[in-house]
């Protein structure tokens, strides 16, 4: 369920915040140079693109077979598989087995996926104790609110606002230094580590041919996570699988790359089932595929192609809209053009429709994307599918396109345009008068006033001349 | 949740039917682009590990390796997590250990915490990126590489290799370890207004010691 934002209220209230405006330009601007930077210092970016493109199809195209083999492998490494249709049924599968093992205490490396299913306050609910363990995860859980970037939870925050929150709520004294903040969540989170009963984290891929679970990361949470409790569960969108460690390998290397201009994160880690050795590795390792949205999505053509997303964030960076509007703008937990797309694909365009509107169609989204998702056309077509639902707006089309097929309509219609313009719209540019449909799209646009003889009138004159 | 194995595998089925080959063109295999003189190794991974935090030590002989640990101790006073794979791959350091007076845990977690710094060797060392190799065969090479505050891994200069796609054919050789993991140097965030702060849940500090003797 896409959560109940106000679009225009929400939206005014981002533009009119001057720290998250500067906060969003900074943020996005770094990401986009390093990644820039890299991807022309590595000298094969386009060709590494090509290759990770394809080495998702592959995996997509099969999954039939690639899912089935992953299971299989998971299996023998003596790993524990289950399918989920749905967020209930991983929360279902998770509650069962905190029951029976007796499991209270869960740390948790940062996961979109749990994110979309809504995890952690379901797991709350039934009287766990769940922490976030990457820093920015945990102090947006500590406010209550949802990453505003993939790769930067809470770039929305300021660093005055976390400490006063770690005052309130870890009892830190007041400091502005990010430096000491991140000390204190270390000493706090430590414990929590050590002690905790469970660990539960996404995955980036899962390789069928081998079972390896795949995580890249930066801080070491998400190792810690996978080594010190006694069971590990790993929740993994069912596109997550790939085929065999040389597809891995160029997904490996682009995912950092986009993301933030990494050649590798500080920490990869492969994890091939369970095993606990001198406290090290957990005894049980437990995989569960979440459907969701993505079998619905692979049966439509045009969207399939968004199943290829790594989650690395490039397309929020270089999207002017994001810069401007920023994560908590969108209606789920996917922002960005990524976002817009996945709302649209997995709910209905009628989901997204406030932020495919608001889509600039600049195609930078597409330009970057390190598996070539077309997202400027795949927005494009959530707007045809929002009109074709428009009964008026149809019409309108239909008959708009008849006339103007015709010579004399044209003719008529750009004079028609020139005199309306000047009734329409105000000096400054904005709609303020005439019929509803222009004032509903024209509001808070400022439009040039068309000229009173249209072009090929003019045009004609000259050459008389 | 046999019923959605079945629900979800099917869904997948009808979904792809009808669609397109299920084979998409396989592109030519990629240029071997690892390939680098042991001279050339040295230098990109050296370059890179420093780039990113990481401090590097050179030793030639067993003396300079005592030398090192003498200086690793002196800045992070304690007791050192051993795991069995820096013995192995420099016998001389039990007896380095023993002359320097060094109180020698093991690479448990419980003891590892409390610990000063980690020693580890490592599997290998990758110049692509500046990036260490641990896996969890060599008993504590995953603790004592990531809960004390400080980590120093030994690495014999004959493991430098280029790029990842190389790693993860040697790591996988001779079936995958249960765990293995790329370190690439110290634990990192950038999460409160982009500052960079080292040391979040990792260690903060990280040495990668080369061994050419």
């Amino acid at each position: 369920m896409p959560d109940k934002v106000d679009f225009d209220q929400i939206t005014r209230k981002a533009l009119q915040n001057e720290f998250l405006q500067l906060a969003l330009s900074r943020a996005t601007g770094t990401f986009k140079n390093n990644r820039t930077r890299a991807a022309a210092d590595l000298g094969y970016f386009e060709e590494l693109r090509e290759r990770a493109k394809e080495a998702k199809d592959r995996a997509l195209l099969n999954l039939d077979v690639y899912l089935p083999r992953l299971e299989e492998n998971v299996r023998a490494r003596g790993g524990q598989v289950a399918y989920a249709r749905d967020g209930r049924e991983v929360i279902e599968y998770i509650l069962n087995l905190a029951r029976e093992k007796g499991l209270k205490t869960v740390v948790k490396g940062k996961s979109m996926t749990t994110e979309e299913i809504y995890l952690n306050p379901a797991l709350e609910a039934a009287g766990l104790e769940v922490m976030e363990t990457d820093l920015g995860e945990y102090i947006i859980q500590l406010v209550g609110e949802r990453p505003s970037h993939i790769i930067g939870p809470a770039i929305h925050k300021t660093k005055e606002e976390i400490g006063r929150l770690f005052e309130e709520k870890i009892g830190l004294p007041y400091t502005d230094q990010p430096e000491v903040m991140t000390q204190a969540v270390r000493v706090k989170l430590r414990q929590k580590f050590l002690d905790a009963d469970l660990g539960i984290t996404g995955a980036n891929f899962a390789v069928a041919e081998t079972g390896t679970i795949v995580l890249l990361e930066n801080e070491g949470n998400i190792r810690m996570s996978t080594t010190l409790p006694k069971v590990h569960v790993v929740v993994m969108g069912l596109e997550k699988v790939v085929a065999d460690m040389e597809d891995l390998s160029s997904l490996l290397r682009i995912l950092p790359l986009s993301a933030v201009g990494q050649r590798l994160p500080s920490y990869v880690s492969f994890l091939t089932g369970p095993g606990r050795r001198e406290g090290e590795g957990p005894e049980e390792l437990h995989l569960i595929i979440l459907d969701g949205f993505r079998s619905k999505v692979l049966a439509d053509p045009d969207f399939r192609q968004i199943l290829r997303c790594l989650r690395c964030g490039a397309c929020l960076n270089f999207c002017p809209v994001y810069a401007r509007l920023g994560g908590h703008s969108y209606p789920w937990v996917y922002s960005g053009p990524i976002g817009v797309v996945l709302t649209g694909a997995a709910m209905g365009a009628e989901a997204a429709a406030n932020v495919v509107a608001s889509s600039t169609l600049c195609q930078a989204c597409g330009q970057v994307c390190p598996v070539k998702i077309e997202l400027p056309s795949l927005i494009l077509k959530l707007r045809q599918r929002l009109a074709r639902g428009d009964r008026k707006l149809e019409l309108l089309l239909s008959v708009a396109g008849k006339v103007l097929a015709a010579p004399l309509g044209f003719d008529l219609a750009g004079r028609a345009a020139g005199k309306a313009s000047r009734v329409v719209l105000d000096p400054d540019g904005a709609v303020r008068r005439g019929p509803e449909v222009l004032k509903n799209t024209g509001q808070g646009r400022c439009l040039p006033r068309l000229a009173e003889e249209p072009f090929h009138r003019s045009m004609f004159k000259g050459n008389e001349k | 949740m046999s019923a959605a194995r079945d629900d979800i595998l099917n869904r997948v089925k009808k979904a792809l039917a009808g669609g397109p080959p299920p084979n998409p063109r396989r592109l030519p295999p990629e240029p071997n682009r690892e390939t680098r003189s042991r001279e050339e190794l040295k230098r990109e991974f050296s370059e890179r590990w420093v780039n990113l935090g990481g401090r590097l030590r050179l030793a030639g002989s067993p003396r300079d390796l005592e030398e090192i640990i003498r200086e690793i101790s002196r800045e992070y006073p304690g007791p050192a997590a051993v795991a069995t794979s820096a013995l192995d791959v420099a016998p001389d350091l039990k007896g380095i250990l023993e002359k320097l007076n060094l109180e020698v845990w093991s690479a448990h977690p419980d003891q590892a915490r409390d610990a000063a710094f980690g020693l580890t060797g490592a599997f290998l060392a990758m110049a692509y990126s500046g990036s260490l190799a641990v896996r969890s065969d060599p008993p504590g090479e995953l603790s004592a590489s990531l809960v004390p505050p400080v980590h120093a891994a030994l690495v014999p200069v004959d493991r430098l290799i280029y790029g990842p796609t190389e790693a993860i054919r040697r790591l996988g050789a001779s079936g995958w370890p249960r765990a293995a993991s790329f370190i690439t140097g110290p634990s990192r965030t950038a999460d409160i207004e982009l500052n960079l702060v080292m040391g979040v849940h990792g260690p903060g500090q990280t040495y990668a010691v080369l061994l050419d003797f």
